[in-house]
């Protein structure tokens, strides 16, 4: 997928000769602006203003990589991790993706509250590309996943958080991206849940070809990223090893 | 300050000090604040809608009382209203097109092309939805040929597509400047009872004949009533005024759909 400020305006020989390379990931010269509406004294009626969230982007990252995107509050790593999904439109510059895309932000996939947590699961399940030959025992496997009992044939509307979390994080975690982005979830559940997640997360990652995981638990970074990326205030700081850039953001975060 | 719970109540006991009372004040406040903000959002002339707003609700009703005219049959208020419901609730989807571009899936981008032939097939279904009881009422109970029938769903569903391709060029504009919204809104109030929704044509004269004329609206409704052996003045319109209106909305319809994939891009980072 090559995301440009067109997104359907694709050079068919850029993306021949683009095939012949191994990055799965490819991001050249990428800014994003947001545009925000800002009421004022001086300014009564509003205004929209532009808000530069990533600057000048220049980033490879090759098919199998688990890169570990660190960075403070606001640093842009949720902005980043959106616009390689596809989700957001860049100000300039380019991203070439190659395979199939994921991006797990929170764990809702987009569950539908009228129905139960059962009619969701297979629904959702074939929106998201499970064949029917696969569905039963797709919807059982976050069944016994999620753990919530008979409240899994109940109406999602009634579910609490930690419960939908539960279903949300067991959902997206059981399809299969060639790239997968995570941006910090794993926060959902109970400290039992939590163990699991951490245990299926790691399966997860092992399944999946590229990952890019944007976190603020810097063991989970060293544990599982060969490489990782420091952003702050939109642009990239440091593109090294998981350690030396983990040092390089507890460095960062130090002196502030 | 002491706090009594039970199952009938959740009461404090004592008086309040001068800082509970401060506290109070000030949450008082920031819930204020914050429903005159919600009332407001983004709308460019902010809380001055509160103050237009019973203004121009007096004018519609004024217009009302002194011009709408005696009762119609039951089959012309049929037609009139279900095909002005159909306008004004597909123009308002497609102003709403633009709100969320992600179908409902949030962990992978869908196709443009899906996010199109779901509109599609939604607002064929939506237009059949709307227009099906009415037309078996009129054939079932008041004797209304199949012609007309079939005539009345095909008409509603035209009037659906090319509503909804107004209000998709539209769409960029009202998330740009959501007031936008309140003068659709207040332009479809009147136009409810200025158009030929509850009445024929025939029941209006002068300048508000006129002005029916120069409304698209009046040629479909109009056609619909004639199709269907009721009172109707689409033989004595003029049909070069109904032509150009059909050019302009099937450009209009075009225009939406094939700007879908570029609004959608543009619209990710407005907030």
């Amino acid at each position: 997928m090559v995301l440009d400020k067109s997104p359907s305006s694709i050079a068919v020989s850029e993306i021949d000769n683009e095939v012949e390379n191994s990055a799965a990931i490819e991001i050249s010269d990428f800014s994003v602006n947001y545009h925000i509406f800002k009421r004022s004294r001086k300014k009564p009626l509003g205004e929209f203003e532009n808000f530069h969230a990533l600057k000048n982007l220049e980033i490879s990252i090759n098919d199998g990589e688990i890169v570990a995107l660190l960075g403070r509050n606001g640093a842009g790593k949720s902005t980043m991790l959106r616009c390689i999904a596809g989700l957001l439109r860049p100000a300039n510059g380019k991203i070439i993706t190659r395979g199939r895309v994921i991006l797990l932000a929170g764990a809702d996939p987009g569950f539908i509250p009228q129905l139960t947590g059962r009619q969701n699961v297979s629904e959702l399940a074939l929106a998201y590309g499970i064949s029917k030959n696969e569905l039963q025992p797709f919807i059982k496997s976050i069944e016994d996943f999620a753990d919530i009992g008979e409240a899994f044939d109940r109406n999602f509307s009634g579910y609490s958080s930690g419960m939908r979390g539960k279903i949300g994080f067991g959902f997206i975690t059981a399809l299969k991206p060639d790239i997968l982005l995570m941006d910090e979830t794993l926060g959902v559940g109970d400290r039992e849940f939590r163990k699991k997640a951490a245990k299926r997360l790691k399966e997860f990652i092992a399944r999946s070809g590229t990952v890019i995981i944007s976190t603020h638990s810097l063991g989970l970074a060293k544990e599982i990223c060969s490489r990782g990326i420091v952003l702050d205030k939109g642009e990239i700081v440091k593109d090294s090893n998981a350690e030396e850039a983990i040092s390089h953001y507890i460095t960062m975060t130090e002196g502030s | 300050m002491e706090r009594v719970i039970t199952s009938k109540s959740c009461i404090e006991v004592g008086e309040l000090g001068p800082a509970e009372k401060k506290l109070d004040r000030n949450r008082m406040k920031f819930i204020l604040k914050k429903r005159f903000r919600h009332l407001s959002g983004r709308k460019r002339l902010g809380l001055v809608w509160i103050v237009l707003d019973p203004i121009v609700i007096s004018l519609v009703y004024l217009f009302v009382f002194t011009v709408l005219r005696a009762s119609t049959s039951v089959q012309t208020v049929f037609i009139g209203i279900t095909l002005f419901r159909l306008t004004q609730n597909s123009l308002k989807t497609g102003m709403n097109s633009i709100q969320d571009f992600t179908g409902g899936l949030k962990a992978e981008r869908v196709r443009t092309r899906v996010l199109t032939g779901s509109m599609i097939r939604y607002r064929i279904i939506d237009n059949l939805l709307q227009s099906l009881g009415v037309a078996l009422i009129l054939f079932i109970g008041y004797d209304v040929s199949l012609l007309g029938t079939v005539s009345f769903l095909i008409i509603s569903q035209v009037i659906g597509f090319l509503s909804e391709g107004v209000g998709m060029n539209l769409a960029p504009l009202s998330k740009k400047i959501p007031d936008l919204i309140n003068l659709v809104n207040y332009i479809l109030m009147i136009l409810f009872f200025a158009a030929p929704a509850l009445y024929p044509l025939s029941s209006t004269q002068g300048i508000h004949y006129k002005l029916n004329e120069l409304h698209p609206f009046t040629y479909f409704v109009e056609t619909a009533r004639y199709l269907m052996n009721e009172q109707s003045e689409i033989l004595n319109l003029d049909h070069r005024i109904f032509g150009f209106f059909l050019v302009v909305l099937l450009i209009l319809i075009i225009r939406g759909y094939s700007l879908i994939d570029k609004l959608r891009w543009r619209m990710t980072t407005w907030s």
